[in-house]
């Protein structure tokens, strides 16, 4: 039992008790001097009186130096702190806010439960301990909306909102929640408290900072409850996990390396470390480990040809579960299909612009596969092309070809597939029925002499130039331009490359949901040397990736607590998809519009991660707990790995004296787990203020009464 | 002249005379009333007066109205109707005095104002000044010149020492031959049971005696304030006390003190006044006129 007071400065005024004894003093030094004949009679009152009134005249003072002591005692607002929880004694509505921290590290088992659930035993056994007027809020360090107002809630709406509070395996934000309850604890309250129960693991709180809060109120008590700090923080954890090359290529292998952190006192010898891929173990390694020490461990695992990869790493099960795995996922990466549709197929191969583009778009890495799949067709071959099995379309000097065909490239451009219309002799966009292109083409034109080329000013981060790297244009200032068909941009459309003069040669164009690029040239070495310079390949790999999208390997995983998005086509927008937790659970979130930006959408299926922008996105924000998060759809499977993040491992709690230099005003106890009765760790603060009054009251009719006696 | 004005301390303070004192109370008293006098007929001629309308014609002296021209009365010594002793305390403490006058001035003011009434009625008068351990005496005579005497008496005392009017009473008891009237002016802070004494043996020898308690206003109200060192007037002695604590229970013993006075002189027939310095002169003079106008019937 001790005493607290919120303006403790004021203290020093206790000086002032001296006061009634100062002018008793000075009273005695100016005593005035008379004579009186009836003097006797004043001798025989004063020995009458003498002992009677000098007692009283002691008691006299000694109620004015308490009056003066209490007077001094109240304005420094004094409570006095016990033991029992924070409920209220009755004279004032108490408001608290209990603060639990669900990340992932109060999952430590304790041997009564997770810290997690003692924490909501004593919380439980607060909201019980409560009066009729007092109040409780319930907030979580973990998993809680940032601005979310504080809810005053009584006796049984508390019960059930402590019920809804669950364990989490993400990251908790103590600092961001306390603040939240400081700046927010109700202003009505007569008092108001917050107790904070957590293990003050180093992850959550080593950054812990309120110090610069904009307003801190003196009439709020923060009281921090350290939870069952005797479990200790014997545990295995997974550090630094890195996967080489990731996301995997499809076919290819790839390492998977973790260091195995023992925090535990005890040496630990032939740890296994388990492999899973899929739902099969695929192998185990044992290892040893030193106390607090830690040892590196390595898997080569071989990736599918196509699908999803997902795994994970396993230790032994001990107190904290949650840093006990780490699971991977990954979508293996698909190749693009691209039809290169060759217009005047009756030349020779070397001359054919087909030549040049299925070598630029098939290059591939030493041992390397190419990204893109090529096949070439003739123009009159096109009434049996299945349009939907390609990602775009490379249409090269096509003059007369079927009318169906027409119609089917139409549909597939306007459903999201990618076109590049390459103009020649024999193009031309009204006898090939393509006015919807957002170019029109004119009649071919000799350039005498040659041209070069140039990125149309603020063009330079298409991704169409992606790949050239910094100041890409030089690479078009050195090519030669002898002949070319004009074009003027229609319906949308915007150059991308033109001539010095400023006369387009490359202009782009959304058609439906797809993307549309018109080449004014040829892509052989008839009218323009493009196809034999080093630009050529970077050039037709960067028309790829924007007409047929980066269906590259992507990475599914996010840190718990962390919401992750899932992005498809644009069509898909209001497109409801369910998403399976690792708990079974399922939940269903819904596509919405996401504006373009750099990245394109993906032309089909879906795509799982963070990166990227663009086309329809969902956002999952409910990955609390580790595991995999399956989306569920008829014809997809898609996995994100969510893993606790890395700073939960990180269990040891913060050193005390580094707290309370973040924090002036600290004040922890402990809470045993096997603690019967917690509310023994929880301070109640009564405020003595209505007790002072009364002895004050007291005080002054005393007062009143012994000086009207004298 | 307003009549108040003869018989207020704060007026009366302003004349330093005591003779000028006395007449200024007397006439202020007799002011507006007949001024005849109940002088009796006497055979020793002792002096002439101016006539003054209300004189009986027939006590005009023609021989001298031949002589002088003018109307003058015959005076002759008359008997005595009462032999009157003032006992006048001079101790220290009648040296006190919060208003205008101190309890001494007063008692002596109202000492000659008696004087100047008994001697104008031809009683014999004589003056006991009471010190501590011996006192001042002048023989009782009823002429007029003997007025002067007594004042010059009373002016030449000094109030000091300590009490002594127990004892004065009983010397004047043992030296009284005759009964008469003897007139007590004091604070009585003396031994009280000394005092009845005295009193009881003044009333054997049977006088009546008239005692003016004299007491100043501070006495009697004890208005003091705050912590206050007290010293006594008499001995060398005093006490602080804490006025507002001491009040009530001093106040309850004076008054205690007062009516065990009153008490015992009139169980003692002895006819008791108590006077504040505060009050005006008139009202001790009155009673004594009312007593002595009740004597003579």
């Amino acid at each position: 039992m001790s005493f607290q007071f919120l303006h403790s400065a004021l203290l020093w005024g206790m000086g002032l008790v001296f006061l009634p004894i100062l002018i008793h003093l000075l009273r005695r030094r100016l005593v005035r001097r008379y004579r009186l004949p009836t003097f006797e009679f004043l001798l025989r009152t004063q020995r009458r009186i003498t002992n009677r009134s000098r007692l009283r005249n002691w008691i006299l003072l000694f109620l004015r130096v308490c009056a003066v002591g209490i007077i001094i005692f109240l304005a420094s607002r004094p409570l006095l702190e016990t033991e029992g929880g924070v409920a209220g004694v009755g004279w004032f509505p108490e408001h608290t806010v209990a603060v639990i921290d669900n990340s992932a590290s109060m999952a430590f088992e304790t041997g009564k439960g997770s810290r997690f659930d003692v924490s909501k035993r004593a919380v439980r056994r607060m909201i019980e301990d409560m009066s009729d007027a007092d109040r409780m809020s319930i907030a979580a360090t973990a998993g809680e909306p940032a601005a979310a107002p504080l809810k005053e809630l009584k006796r049984e709406d508390a019960l059930a909102a402590l019920e809804q509070v669950r364990q989490t395996d993400a990251k908790g934000a103590p600092a961001r929640v306390v603040r939240h309850a400081l700046e927010n604890a109700s202003p009505k309250a007569g008092r108001r408290n917050i107790v904070v129960f957590s293990d003050f693991a180093r992850g959550d709180w080593e950054s812990f900072q309120i110090r610069n809060l904009k307003q801190w109120n003196p009439h709020v008590h923060l009281q921090f409850v350290r939870v069952a700090p005797e479990a200790g923080v014997e545990d295995l954890s997974f550090q630094d996990v890195k996967m080489k090359p990731w996301p995997p290529k499809a076919g290819f292998s790839f390492t998977i390396g973790a260091r195995v952190f023992n925090r535990g006192e005890e040496q630990k010898s032939k740890v296994p470390v388990r492999l899973y891929v899929g739902e099969e173990l695929q192998e185990t390694i044992e290892v040893d480990l030193e106390p607090n020490g830690a040892s590196p461990v390595s898997f080569r695992v071989n990736a599918p040809e196509k699908g999803v990869l997902y795994g994970r790493l396993e230790l032994p099960e001990d107190n904290l579960s949650a840093t006990n795995r780490f699971y991977f996922a990954a979508g293996i990466g698909k190749r693009l299909r691209a039809l290169v549709i060759d217009g005047d197929p009756k030349r020779g191969l070397q001359d054919s612009e087909t030549f040049f583009i299925v070598n630029a778009l098939s290059a591939a890495p030493l041992g390397g596969e190419s990204p893109v799949l090529t096949r070439v067709v003739a123009s009159y071959e096109l009434n049996n092309v299945p349009w939907d099995e390609y990602d775009y379309v490379i249409a090269c000097n096509l003059g007369r070809w079927p009318d169906r065909a027409k119609q089917g490239l139409r549909s597939f451009v306007e459903k999201g597939g990618g076109l590049f219309w390459a103009t020649g002799e024999l193009s031309n966009d009204k006898a090939a029925g393509l006015g919807w292109l957002p170019a029109t083409a004119k009649v071919p034109v000799t350039l005498r002499p040659s041209r070069s080329l140039k990125i149309t000013q603020g063009e330079e981060a298409h991704p169409v130039f992606s790949l050239l790297g910094i100041n890409g244009g030089r690479f078009f200032s050195a090519l030669r331009l002898a002949r070319i068909t004009p074009l003027a941009p229609a319906r949308g459309g915007r150059a991308l490359l033109e001539l010095p003069d400023g006369a387009p040669v490359l202009v782009v164009g959304s058609v439906g949901s797809g993307q549309v690029m018109v080449w004014g040239s040829t892509c052989d070495r008839d009218w323009t040397d493009l196809a034999v310079r080093p630009v050529f390949v970077p050039f037709m790999r960067g028309v790829s990736d924007f007409l047929g999208g980066t269906h590259k390997g992507v990475s599914s995983s996010a840190d718990a607590g962390e919401a992750f998005e899932i992005r498809a086509p644009v069509r898909r927008v209001g497109e409801a998809i369910q998403i399976r937790g690792p708990a079974r659970e399922e939940r269903a979130i819904q596509f919405t519009e996401k504006a373009s930006g750099s990245e394109p959408a993906p032309a089909e299926g879906l795509r799982l991660g963070k990166a990227g922008s663009g086309g329809a996105v969902a956002y999952y924000r409910d990955a609390y707990r580790a595991g995999f998060y399956r989306v569920l759809t008829p014809d997809e499977k898609h996995f994100v790995a969510v893993n606790a993040p890395a700073s939960e491992a990180k269990i040891s709690p913060v050193e005390m004296s580094i707290f309370k230099e973040k924090l002036e005003k600290l004040d922890v106890r402990d809470l045993p787990a096997n603690d019967s009765d917690p509310l023994r760790s929880i301070l109640r603060l009564i405020d003595l203020g209505a007790l002072l009054f009364l002895a004050l009251g007291g005080i002054f009719v005393a007062e009143a009464f012994l000086a009207d006696r004298t | 002249m307003n009549t108040d004005q003869y018989f207020d301390p704060l007026v009366i303070s302003r004349l330093s005379n005591l003779q000028l004192r006395a007449r200024h109370v007397v006439e202020g008293l007799m002011s507006g009333v007949h001024r005849s006098r109940s002088r009796g007929f006497s055979v020793d001629f002792e002096e002439h007066r101016a006539y003054s309308p209300g004189d009986e014609l027939r006590h005009i002296d023609w021989k001298a109205y031949g002589k002088f021209d003018r109307y003058l009365v015959k005076q002759y010594e008359d008997e005595t109707n009462l032999y009157a002793h003032l006992v006048v305390d001079a101790s220290a403490s009648m040296d006190f005095g919060d208003g205008p006058l101190s309890k001494w001035a007063y008692a002596a003011t109202l000492s000659s104002a008696m004087s100047h009434l008994l001697l104008g009625q031809s009683d014999s008068v004589g003056l006991v000044i009471s010190h501590e351990t011996e006192d001042v005496q002048v023989p009782p005579k009823s002429i007029r010149k003997h007025l002067l005497t007594l004042l010059a008496g009373l002016q030449a005392a000094t109030p000091g020492g300590g009490t002594g009017i127990a004892r004065s009473m009983l010397d004047l008891a043992e030296r009284l031959k005759r009964r008469g009237l003897v007139v007590i002016v004091s604070d009585l802070l003396d031994d009280p049971e000394a005092v009845e004494k005295a009193l009881k043996l003044l009333c054997l020898k049977g006088s009546d005696v008239i005692v003016f308690h004299i007491l100043d206003s501070v006495e009697l109200e004890f208005p003091f304030e705050g912590l206050a060192r007290m010293d006594d007037v008499e001995i060398d002695r005093n006490i602080t006390v804490e006025c507002e604590v001491v009040k009530r229970p001093y106040l309850g013993l004076l008054e205690e003190f007062l009516e065990q006075t009153r008490e015992r002189c009139a169980d003692l027939g002895v006819d008791y006044h108590l006077v504040s310095t505060a009050e005006p002169l008139d009202r001790g003079l009155i009673r004594f006129l009312a007593w002595r106008s009740r004597s003579r019937v």
